[in-house]
C-alpha cells in the first residue's frame, strides 16, 4: 500500500465531508453526530475490551470447572458477529464505497489501494465495534490467566473477522452487479431466498447441537443406550461441522486451546486468512468488472442477434398497445400516463426488485418460525385470530410498502426534472405515483394475509375484514408517504433502497419514520378490538362487528386520502424545486 | 516515428449491440487527432476504453508503447496521459483548487509544482475568482474548464478529450483551442472526439471518422483539402446522411 496515495485519499474524504458541512445546516449537524457516534463507538469498544479482559483475567477466580467454559463464550461472540453482519448485508444490498472508484479509473493510481481503503472503511460498523474488542479483550485476559498458548487467539479472531467481512463485501458487490442484469434476476431471487432460509436455520441448528433442548436432551440422558448412540452420532456431526464450516473455526479453535490442543487454532487462523484473502481478491475483480463493465456477450452469438435487431426497427411498429399506452378506467388520462410510466420504471428498478425479494422472503421466514408453534385451538386463541389477520396486514405495510412509499421521488433521480417541467396539476402527479405503487402494496398485503391465513387457519370473516383493512392502511400510508416524499426527499443510490451516503436531516427523519411510522398502522387494530369487545360483552357477535368496522374504517381512510390529496399537491408544487435538487445531487 | 495510440481489432459489445467494431487506429505522436462521427457512433466508447474507464470485449490497445492489457503498463501509461471523460468525473464537493490539488497528488507531483500550476491553470481558465464555490455550484462550462485544467495539470504526453467544446462559451473555447495548440506544438498528442466539424477543421492535423462502430475514414486534413473538399463534404459522404425528407415531420410546419 502506497502511503502518499492513502494520505491523499483520506484528505479527499475529509475535504468532501468538510465542504458538505459548510453548505448546509444538516451537514454541520452531521459532523456533530459523526463525532458523537465516533466517541460512542470508542466508549463501546473500550467497554467491550475491558469487559473481555476482566472476564478472561478472572477465569481462575470464577469457580468454573475450566477455562474452556469461558472459551465457549466465543461461540456466542462469533454467532453475534455473524448475525449482525448478515443482517447488515441484507438491509442494504449495495456497494459500500467511501471513495467512488468510478471517478478514479482514468488516474494513474493502483485501484487495489483504493479498493482496500474502501473495504477497510466498510468494516467499521456497529457489529465490529461491539464484538471484536470484546473478543480481543477476552483473548488478552486469557493470555494473562491461562498462559501464552492463548496468544494464538489473536490471529484466530483476526482471521475470523477478516474472512467474514471480506466475503460479505464480495457478496454485496456481486449482488449489486447481478441485480443490474435483467437476465440473472431470477437466479438472484432464488439464491437470496435459499440463503435467507438457510441463514434463519443456523441459530436453530446451533441451538439443537450445542444446548440440550428441553424436548430431547433430558430424556436422552435418562434413556441410556439409545440416547448414547444418538449423542455419539451428534458428536460425529459436530466434529465434521467444525472441520468444514469456516465460521466455526474460531470457537472450535478457542475451545481446543482450552483443552491444550494448539493445531485447530493455528490451522483455523491460517485457513481464515487464506479464505478471507480469496474473498477480497474476488471482490476486487468484481468491482473492476462493475465499473469497466466487461461485457459477457458472446460475439459469435451476438452478431446474429444484431442482424435481427437491425431488421427490427425497420418493420412496422407493432399494433399491440404497450403497457404505457393503456387507459385506466375512471382516472384522467394524465394520471394514467404517470401511473403506468412510473409502474414500468418501478418494475425495472433493481432497488424495487430487491424490496420485492425481501417481501417474498418474509412470509417464508414467518412460515418457518411459526409453523412449529402449536396452533391456538383454545377459545382465547380463536378470539385472537382476527388480530393475527390484522397483524399480517400491518406487517406487510411496515416491512414492505412503507419502504416504497416513504420516498417516492427518490427513484426518479434526474427523471424528476420532467415532473417539474410538466403542465400537470401536482395532485394528479401524486395520484399517478400512488397508483403505480398500488399493485405492489396490494400484492405484499395479500401475500402476507394469504400466508397468515394458511398458517393460523384464519376464519373467512376475519380474512374478509382484513381485506378492507388493507384498503384502509394503504390509504393511510400513501398519505403519509406522500407527505414524507415531499418534505424529506433524498436520493437513492442507483440500485439500492438506501442512499450510500446521506444528508443528516433526511437521515434523522428516516430513522424517526422507520421507528414511529408503524404506529400509524394502529387504527386498523380498532375493528378487531371492537369485535372482541362486543362479543365479550355479549352485545353483538364479533365477526360482523369487525367486518362492518373495517368497511367503515376503509371508507374514512380513503376519504381522508382523497381530501388531503389536493393540499398535498399544492405542497408538492411549492417544494418541487427543493425536491429536484435533493434527488439529483449526490451526497459524497 | 513513435505511435502515441495504437489499437488492433478493438471491439466492444453492449449486450447485442456492437458499439465499437474491430477498430484499428494508429496515431503518431505530435498529432492533433479529431475523432468524428454521428451521435452513437462509438466515439465515447472508444475513448473510454483507451483511458481505462471501460474494458474492451476484445482487441489490443497500446498507448505510448505501453500495452494496456498489462496492469502495470496500463498504470505507467496513465501517468503520461490526461483525460477529460464524457461525464467529467469531478467530485461535487470540492473547490476547483482542491480538485486540482487532489489530481496533482494522484499523479505523484510535488506539492509546490501542483500549487504553481493550479494557480496558472485557474487563471487561464478564468476560474480563480471562484475560490469559494464548490464544483457542484459550477455551470456546465465551468465544470468542463476545470476538468480540462485537471487533464493539463500533469503536463501529459497524450490528451484524451471527449467533446471538449460542447457547452463552452466562445471565450473559453478560444482559450481551450490555444492551449491545445500549444500542447501539440510542444510535442504532445491530442485525441479529441467531436461532432462540431468547424472546430475540428480549424484545429486538427488528422481526422478519423467512425460510423456504427467502424472506422470509415482516416486521413490528414491536408489530404482532404487537396481534393478541394471540405471536411463536411467528406463527413457526409462517408457517413451517408440524407437530408430529411420533406414528407417527414411535415406537421412541424402546420398549425398544431
Ligand atoms: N453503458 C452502455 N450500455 C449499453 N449501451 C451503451 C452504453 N454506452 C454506450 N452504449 C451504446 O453504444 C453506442 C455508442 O455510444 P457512444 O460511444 O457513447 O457514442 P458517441 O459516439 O455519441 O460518443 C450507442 O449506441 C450507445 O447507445
Ligand atoms: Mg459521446
Amino acid at each position: 500500500m502506497n502511503g502518499e496515495l492513502f494520505k491523499n485519499l483520506l484528505w479527499l474524504r475529509w475535504r468532501l465531508m468538510a465542504n458538505q458541512s459548510r453548505r448546509s445546516l444538516g451537514g454541520r449537524l452531521g459532523v456533530v453526530l459523526t463525532v458523537i457516534a465516533l466517541v460512542g463507538a470508542v466508549v463501546l469498544a473500550l467497554g467491550g475490551c475491558v469487559g473481555g479482559i476482566l472476564v478472561g483475567y478472572l477465569v481462575p477466580h470464577l469457580h468454573l470447572d475450566s477455562a474452556s467454559t469461558v472459551l465457549k463464550g466465543f461461540y456466542l461472540l462469533a454467532g453475534a458477529f455473524l448475525f449482525f453482519w448478515f443482517v447488515g448485508l441484507l438491509s442494504e444490498v449495495q456497494r459500500s464505497e467511501t471513495i467512488d472508484i468510478g471517478r478514479l479509473l482514468h488516474l494513474p493510481v493502483d485501484l487495489r489501494d483504493v479498493f482496500v481503503l474502501n473495504y477497510l472503511v466498510s468494516i467499521f460498523s456497529l457489529s465490529v465495534v461491539l464484538v471484536v474488542p470484546a473478543m480481543i479483550g477476552l483473548a488478552g485476559g486469557l493470555v494473562r490467566s491461562c498462559g501464552p498458548a492463548m496468544l494464538l487467539l489473536f490471529p484466530l479472531v483476526l482471521s475470523f473477522v477478516f474472512m467474514i467481512t471480506a466475503w460479505v463485501y464480495c457478496l454485496r458487490g456481486w449482488l449489486v452487479a447481478l441485480m443490474r442484469n435483467e437476465r440473472r434476476r431470477r437466479v438472484v431471487i432464488a439464491t437470496m431466498t435459499v440463503l435467507l432460509v438457510l441463514g434463519c436455520q443456523i441459530p436453530n441448528l446451533i441451538v439443537q447441537f450445542t444446548l440440550p433442548s428441553p424436548g430431547h436432551g433430558v430424556p436422552g440422558r435418562e434413556a441410556g443406550a439409545a440416547g448414547m448412540s444418538g449423542s455419539i452420532r451428534r458428536a460425529a456431526i459436530f466434529a465434521v461441522a467444525h472441520g468444514t464450516l469456516p465460521p466455526l473455526w474460531l470457537p472450535y479453535g478457542a475451545v481446543a486451546l482450552g483443552e491444550g490442543r494448539y493445531w485447530p487454532a493455528a490451522w483455523g487462523s491460517l485457513g481464515g486468512f487464506l479464505i478471507g484473502w480469496l474473498g477480497l481478491h474476488r471482490a476486487y475483480r468484481s468491482t473492476l468488472r462493475f465499473y469497466q463493465g466487461v461485457s459477457d456477450a458472446k460475439p459469435g452469438r451476438a452478431a446474429g442477434a444484431v442482424a435481427v435487431a437491425r431488421a427490427g426497427p425497420a418493420a412496422a411498429p407493432r399494433s399491440r398497445t404497450r403497457l404505457v399506452e393503456w387507459r385506466l378506467p375512471g382516472v384522467p388520462d394524465e394520471v394514467a400516463a404517470g401511473a403506468l410510466a412510473c409502474f414500468r420504471s418501478l418494475t425495472r428498478a433493481p432497488e424495487v426488485k430487491m424490496a420485492l425479494i425481501m417481501n417474498l422472503v418474509m412470509p417464508f421466514i414467518m412460515v418457518l418460525l411459526l409453523s412449529r408453534h402449536d396452533r391456538p385451538t383454545t377459545a382465547s386463541g380463536q378470539e385472537l385470530k382476527p388480530f393475527m389477520a390484522t397483524g399480517a396486514v400491518a406487517a406487510a405495510v411496515v416491512f414492505g410498502a412503507w419502504g416504497l412509499l416513504i420516498n417516492q421521488f427518490g427513484f426518479d433521480r434526474d427523471g424528476f426534472r420532467s415532473y417539474v417541467l410538466l403542465p400537470v396539476e401536482r395532485h394528479l402527479i401524486l395520484l399517478g405515483k400512488n397508483l403505480a405503487a398500488l399493485p405492489f402494496c396490494f400484492g405484499f398485503n395479500l401475500l402476507f394475509l394469504a400466508v397468515a391465513t394458511g398458517i393460523f387457519r384464519l376464519p373467512p370473516g376475519a380474512v374478509v375484514a382484513a381485506c378492507f383493512q388493507i384498503a384502509a392502511i394503504i390509504a393511510v400510508f400513501m398519505t403519509l408517504g406522500n407527505l414524507t416524499s415531499i418534505l424529506v426527499p433524498y436520493r437513492f443510490a442507483p440500485g439500492s433502497l438506501k442512499p450510500t451516503k446521506m444528508e443528516t436531516i433526511p437521515r434523522i427523519v428516516l430513522i424517526v419514520a422507520a421507528v414511529f411510522g408503524p404506529l400509524f398502522a394502529a387504527p386498523i387494530f380498532v375493528p378487531p378490538a371492537l369485535g372482541m369487545l362486543c362479543s365479550r360483552m355479549e352485545w353483538l357477535p364479533g365477526v360482523p362487528v369487525n367486518l362492518i368496522a373495517s368497511v367503515a374504517l376503509a371508507g374514512v381512510c380513503v376519504l381522508t386520502y382523497a381530501l388531503v390529496l389536493r393540499p398535498l399537491g399544492r405542497l408538492l408544487q411549492r417544494r418541487e424545486r427543493d425536491i429536484l435538487s435533493a434527488v439529483t445531487t449526490e451526497v459524497e | 516515428m513513435m505511435l502515441a495510440i495504437e489499437t488492433q481489432d478493438l471491439t466492444r459489445w453492449f449486450g447485442n449491440l456492437c458499439a465499437v467494431d474491430h477498430l484499428d487506429l494508429q496515431i503518431e505522436t505530435g498529432k492533433f487527432y479529431g475523432f468524428l462521427g454521428p451521435n452513437g457512433a462509438g466515439k465515447s466508447t472508444t475513448l473510454k476504453m483507451l483511458t481505462g474507464l471501460l474494458a474492451p470485449s476484445s482487441g489490443t490497445m497500446r498507448i505510448l508503447d505501453e500495452n494496456l492489457a498489462d496492469p502495470r503498463q496500463a498504470l505507467a501509461a496513465k501517468r503520461r496521459v490526461g483525460v477529460v471523460p464524457e461525464n467529467l468525473a469531478l467530485f461535487d464537493n470540492l473547490t476547483a483548487r482542491e480538485y486540482l490539488t487532489f489530481i496533482g497528488r494522484m499523479y505523484g507531483m510535488p506539492l509546490e509544482t501542483v500549487r504553481e500550476r493550479s494557480q496558472e491553470l485557474l487563471a487561464v481558465m478564468d476560474l480563480e475568482n471562484e475560490e469559494k464555490k464548490l464544483t457542484v455550484e459550477f455551470s456546465h462550462g465551468m465544470k468542463k474548464k476545470l476538468a480540462l485544467a485537471a487533464a493539463l495539470l500533469p503536463n501529459p504526453e497524450v490528451l484524451f478529450l471527449d467533446e471538449p467544446f460542447e457547452g463552452v462559451d466562445p471565450v473559453a473555447s478560444r482559450v481551450l483551442r490555444d492551449t491545445l495548440t500549444r500542447c501539440v506544438a510542444r510535442g504532445a498528442t491530442v485525441f479529441l472526439t467531436s461532432h462540431i466539424l468547424e472546430i475540428v477543421e480549424k484545429l486538427c492535423t488528422d481526422v478519423g471518422i467512425v460510423a456504427k462502430g467502424k472506422l470509415v475514414f482516416q486521413g490528414s486534413m491536408a489530404e482532404i483539402r487537396q481534393g478541394g473538399a471540405t471536411l463536411e463534404d467528406r463527413f457526409l459522404a462517408v457517413v451517408g446522411g440524407d437530408p430529411v425528407e420533406r414528407q417527414e415531420l411535415s406537421w412541424l410546419e402546420s398549425e398544431s
